[in-house]
Parts: C-alpha cells; structure tokens; sequence
C-alpha cells in the first residue's frame, strides 16, 4: 500500500490518496479518510459509525463511495478506506467554471434523486439508528438541532446578541409538524459532492449524518453560504430556489412545505454562523493553527445577518397573510 | 505622526498584504495559493478595523444604553443582553423590535469591516 498525496485536509479530517497494489497487477485506487483530533460540531460522527453510513448508503444506490475493508486506525487515528471516486467538490469552481457548464444543467435533478435516495434509506434494517444520533420520542428534530445549537454557543463563550435573537425567535416559532424522520446526510450541498463534467458522481462527507428531519438536507443547499458567490442562484449557486424544491419534490414524490423551508433556511444560518465561530476556535486554542480557520470568525456576521434577514422576511410574509 | 518610523502601521500592514497578493499567490500550488489569498484578505479586515477607530465602540455603547444596559464594560454588558433575550425577556414584541433593531446595526458594522461587499439589501 502506498500513500499517494494528501486529496483534502478537511477542518475536521485529512483525505489521502492512496493505492492498493496486488501482486504487482492489479491495483485499487482508494480514499483513505482519517481523525485530525478534533470535532467540528457535537454532531460528528466517529469514522467508524461513517463507514457504516457511507455503506448502508451505497447498498440502498445512493451515488457514495463504495467503502472497502474495515475500519481501523492508522498511525493511530482512526481512519477506513473507500473507492476514490473521480470529479471536482471545490465549490467556487463548480458553479462558476465553463468546463462544468453542462454539468450545472443537471445537477438539480441529480442532486434532488440522490437526496431523496437518502432519504429512502431504510436505516432500521441497516442497524443506523442504534449508531447515529434521533431525537427521543416526542422530541422535535428541530428541537433537537436547536438545543445543540446552543449548547455549541455556550462552548465558544462569547456574547452573540445577533444568534440569540435568531435562535430565541426559532424556539418560539416551531413548526407544528415535521416530515417522518429519515437518514439525513447532514451536510448535503455543492462543495460535498464530486462532480465531472456530466454532472454527480458521489456524495462525500457523511461525518453529520443522523436521523432526523429530511427537510433539514432539502434546505441546506439553499444557504447563503453555500452558493458561493453566486447569490442569485440560490440553491447551491446553480438554479433557482423553485427549480431544486420541485426537482426534490419529483424525486421523493413528497411535498414540501415553502414556510418550513424559510424557517430551516434561518435555522440553517444559525447553525454554521455557531459553527464558523466554533471553527475559529479550533486555531484560537491552538489544537489546529490555521489561517483559513482564523478567517471564519470574521465570516460568522454574515449567516448572522442572513438569520435576521430571514427573521424579518418571514415576518413580512406572515403580516399580509 | 506616531514617535515610530515610516512606514505607518497601516503601511506596514499594507505592504504586507501586497506581497502576498503579488508574491505569494503567485504559485502554481492551489492550496498555497488559496491560503495566501485568505491571508490577505484577513490583513485587510484587520486594516478596516484600525481605520474605524473608535466609532463602533461608541455606536455599541450607545444602543446597549438605549436598550437599558448602561453600566460596566462593553463586553459585560452584551453578556447582559444575550442572556436576557435568551430568558425570555426580549419576547414582547416591541422588545423584541428593539433588540432586532440591535442586533442588525452591529451587524452591518461588523460586516462593513469582515466584508464591505457584502449585500445588505433586505
């Protein structure tokens, strides 16, 4: 086995290329996913509980990496092997680089049929609900996400007047119906998916999978954050907001309902506002000096911003009803 | 003038940013181009941030005194808030207005230095 070059140094993990030779002829061309020793959010799943995941996953057709072998520790991180699949996930190039033109066509209807493919994941006959994190019987998903939420607030300890606004207003504002519960990827949008120039080729980084709300993934892309740069589009910087709900819509054959999205959305914000500060303080403790982690402070004002522009849209369209 | 030497603090900062938008970035290594990118534009946060001087400090002090929180520290006193809209306090509707209101001002200063592009349409 030989370790190539480093795919990825993810804030939470590292991705190395590596190849698998057998009796000097056939060769498997692998991932190998591994701990850097530190936890993104209170979410993260172990790599081994991903490895299942990514396995239950791919036994149901969902485009995810074929996984190989076992998990196991190497050099003493915990760490498993999967198919190395080809394609891009580097957000910015995706939704802006001509060479990925047609891909961009359709990747609304493939990313829609591979999240509902997610979402029909029968995750009790996969064993997934005794491994990753649901919410107690008549506990809310949303309910849920929000009491992390702040949980990972208080353990940054910083006055956030902005996110406590925005997560107060969320507490009080709870829908009062939830679609049954599903596998949900957990960070489902471009920048964690490979693509070539045809379109999907996998969904990466399992690491937040639970079960839980599958709105939740339906309304991720739609963050700001996610669109990089290109706001207009404003599912995933690639089509419109109406364009990937009803593609999700056809693809799962249910509806979903347009007031429990802008909720979401604001959720959503709220939720990577929370986590860019958490991010900052990887390298402000010194577990990971980084200046890409440094820069996320600063980033964390604009989801703040988006959480209470979301707040007062919302709010509009509530008064003229 | 500062007792220091030219160059400034700015221009030091400055100088700073310029090589490593014209030297560094200039690399065939993605990631290190990356990088040198990031790290550029976080000495230009750091540069709108000495530009403004005092003024955030004293528009925060401000509006925590309008919303009723007037003695001790800045830091202090936002705790205050945070705390109180979490117990419920800011539930009232025109409270909660008020501390939207707030809210969204520090926002925008805090966006005017972290991301002056920033669209702040509604």
């Amino acid at each position: 086995m030989a370790a190539l070059y480093l795919l990825a140094g993810g804030a939470s993990q590292e991705a190395w290329a590596v190849e698998i030779v057998f009796d000097d002829v056939d060769a498997l061309s692998l991932v190998m996913r591994r701990d850097m020793g530190g936890v993104l959010n209170f979410a993260t799943l172990s790599r081994a509980t991903e490895f299942a995941v990514i396995g239950a996953a791919y036994a149901s057709g969902v485009p995810a990496p074929r996984p190989y072998f076992e998990p196991c520790e190497i050099d003493g991180k915990p760490a498993f092997f999967m198919e190395r699949v080809p394609g891009e996930a580097v957000g910015r190039r995706l939704v802006t680089d001509p060479a990925f033109a047609e891909a961009r066509k359709r990747l609304p209807e493939q990313l829609a049929e591979a999240l509902a493919a997610i979402h029909r994941v029968d995750y009790r006959a996969a064993g997934l609900d005794a491994l990753v994190e649901r919410p107690a019987p008549g506990r809310s998903a949303v309910s849920v996400a929000i009491e992390r939420t702040y949980r990972e607030l208080d353990s940054v300890n910083e006055a956030h007047p902005a996110l406590e606004l925005a997560l107060r207003w969320l507490v009080r504002h709870e829908p009062e119906r939830e679609a049954a519960l599903t596998l949900v990827h957990g960070d489902f949008r471009i920048g964690n998916v490979l693509v070539d120039e045809h379109g999907l080729r996998a969904v990466l980084d399992w690491e937040f999978s639970h079960i839980g709300d599958p709105d939740e993934d339906v309304t991720w892309p739609l963050v700001r954050a996610w669109r990089f740069g290109q706001t207009a589009l404003e599912a995933g910087g690639i089509t419109s907001r109406e364009t990937w709900l009803q593609a999700y819509e056809k693809a799962s054959g249910r509806r979903v309902d347009r007031r429990r999205i802008a909720y979401l959305e604001i959720l959503g914000n709220v939720k990577w506002a929370v986590g860019a500060l958490m991010q900052a303080r990887r390298h402000l403790s010194g577990l990971e000096p980084s200046i890409e982690l440094a820069s996320l402070g600063r980033l964390s004002a604009e989801m703040e911003f988006e959480a209470l522009r979301g707040i007062s849209a919302f709010e509009a369209t509530a008064s003229v009803r | 003038m500062s007792l220091h030497d030219r160059p400034t603090v700015e221009e030091l900062l400055a100088a700073v940013r310029e090589y490593l938008t014209k030297e560094v970035a200039a690399t065939e290594d993605r990631r290190a181009r990356f990088r040198a990118l990031i790290a550029a534009n976080v000495l230009a946060v750091a540069e709108r941030e000495l530009g403004r001087g005092g003024a955030d400090a004293a528009a925060e002090d401000a509006a925590l005194t309008e919303l009723g929180y007037s003695a001790g520290a800045a830091d202090a006193r936002r705790r205050e808030l945070a705390a109180a809209i979490r117990s419920g306090e800011f539930d009232a509707p025109a409270r909660f207005d008020a501390a939207l209101a707030y809210a969204r001002e520090m926002v925008v200063r805090k966006l005017a230095v972290s991301n002056p592009r920033y669209d702040l349409s509604p």
